[in-house]
């Protein structure tokens, strides 16, 4: 299994960017695990996400991230 | 009394091709673009705007759409970062304009595109920012850093209506016009969750940019081509001024496109 962590910011609760993520992992036939969430407190706070995702191959992981950033996903840094 | 920023169409022209409706086969009759403008500035100013004018470059023929330029909220200003290396000159212009009446120039970093007001509408209790064919999703990001308001960024999917304004017009009672088609399932999700009394515009009358109205309390200046819109704005009180915009539709743009607000909002 091949893994990659990227992070969410911004108003992606209201957006439903969050969900759209979400779903489009589990459509592309991956999984994910949330490491950390940051819900904003007031309305204009925006909120925060790191997800690790799990796919099959190195392709579809690829193939997956690229689309995630068009949806404005950013891949974590290793640590 | 709203003011509003226009740009006369001196170098207007169909001279590159950045959207589907633009056809360089196809060119705008200038003396007749130049009526339509003209038909334009004065319904506005008849309803009592003060019409700003900023002048016109030549060999940008798209600065006529002064809603491009940057998004303005109070005194600040958010100028575009063009997709398009055709229109990109213009920023320096309109830059320079807003920074000689006294606005606080907010510069977006460059490798974040953003096409102002064009992308970038106040409705309901949020700023509504539309992406993917114009602007970026990453950019409503820093818009929302540098406003410190809510912003909810909507996915456009239908080439035709690339900016936000072409397919969705808030109303002052809190509603707003739009055509859900030009959004993707979450979007939709996301207007209807937050705007709540929406009027669906039927895709004939989006295709004349009938969502491409400037909306002055309730008085809505919008294209000619959309009976049924007018019909449904009238029955709930607003005043409907239908303008011919033939010569700016082959560009793709409208009244809307053809206007900015100074400002949009005095605050988030």
């Amino acid at each position: 299994m091949f893994s990659e962590t990227i992070e969410l910011r911004g108003h992606i609760i209201d957006s439903l960017t969050l969900t759209k993520i979400l779903d489009q992992i589990v459509t592309q036939g991956a999984s994910f695990n949330t490491v950390e969430f940051r819900i904003g407190q007031k309305r204009a706070d925006q909120s925060f996400a790191r997800i690790e995702i799990t796919a099959p191959s190195q392709e579809s992981l690829d193939e997956l991230i690229t689309r995630l950033r068009e949806q404005g996903a950013e891949v974590a840094p290793r640590k | 009394m709203r003011e509003l920023l226009l740009c006369p169409p001196d170098y207007y022209g169909i001279e590159y091709e950045i959207n589907p409706w633009m056809s360089r086969a196809r060119g705008a009759e200038t003396e007749r673009a130049k009526s339509q403008w003209q038909g334009l500035h004065q319904t506005l100013e008849a309803l009592d705007s003060k019409i700003e004018l900023v002048p016109p470059q030549p060999k940008l023929p798209d600065m006529v759409f002064t809603a491009n330029a940057g998004l303005a909220i109070g005194k600040k200003f958010i100028p575009s970062n063009f997709r398009h290396q055709e229109r990109a000159g213009e920023a320096p212009y309109f830059v320079r304009w807003m920074e000689e009446r006294g606005y606080e120039i907010r510069r977006l970093p460059e490798n974040l595109y953003f096409e102002g007001e064009g992308d970038a509408l106040f409705a309901g209790d949020g700023l509504f920012c539309g992406y993917k064919f114009r602007s970026d999703i990453q950019s409503h990001r820093a818009v929302a850093e540098m406003l410190g308001c809510l912003v909810i960024s909507v996915e456009l999917v239908d080439p035709r209506f690339y900016h936000l304004d072409t397919c969705f017009c808030p109303l002052p009672d809190g509603g707003a016009v739009w055509f859900p088609a030009a959004f993707d399932e979450y979007g939709q999700r996301a207007i209807r969750a937050h705007v709540p009394e929406l009027i669906d515009v039927e895709e004939e009358e989006a295709k004349c940019f009938s969502c491409n109205a400037v909306v002055l309390e309730r008085d809505i200046v919008l294209p000619k081509g959309a009976p049924n819109l007018v019909k449904t704005l009238t029955a709930r009180g607003y005043r409907c001024h239908e303008l011919p915009m033939s010569e700016f539709l082959k560009a793709g743009g409208a009244c809307k496109c053809l206007t900015m607000f100074l400002p949009q909002k005095e605050k988030c």
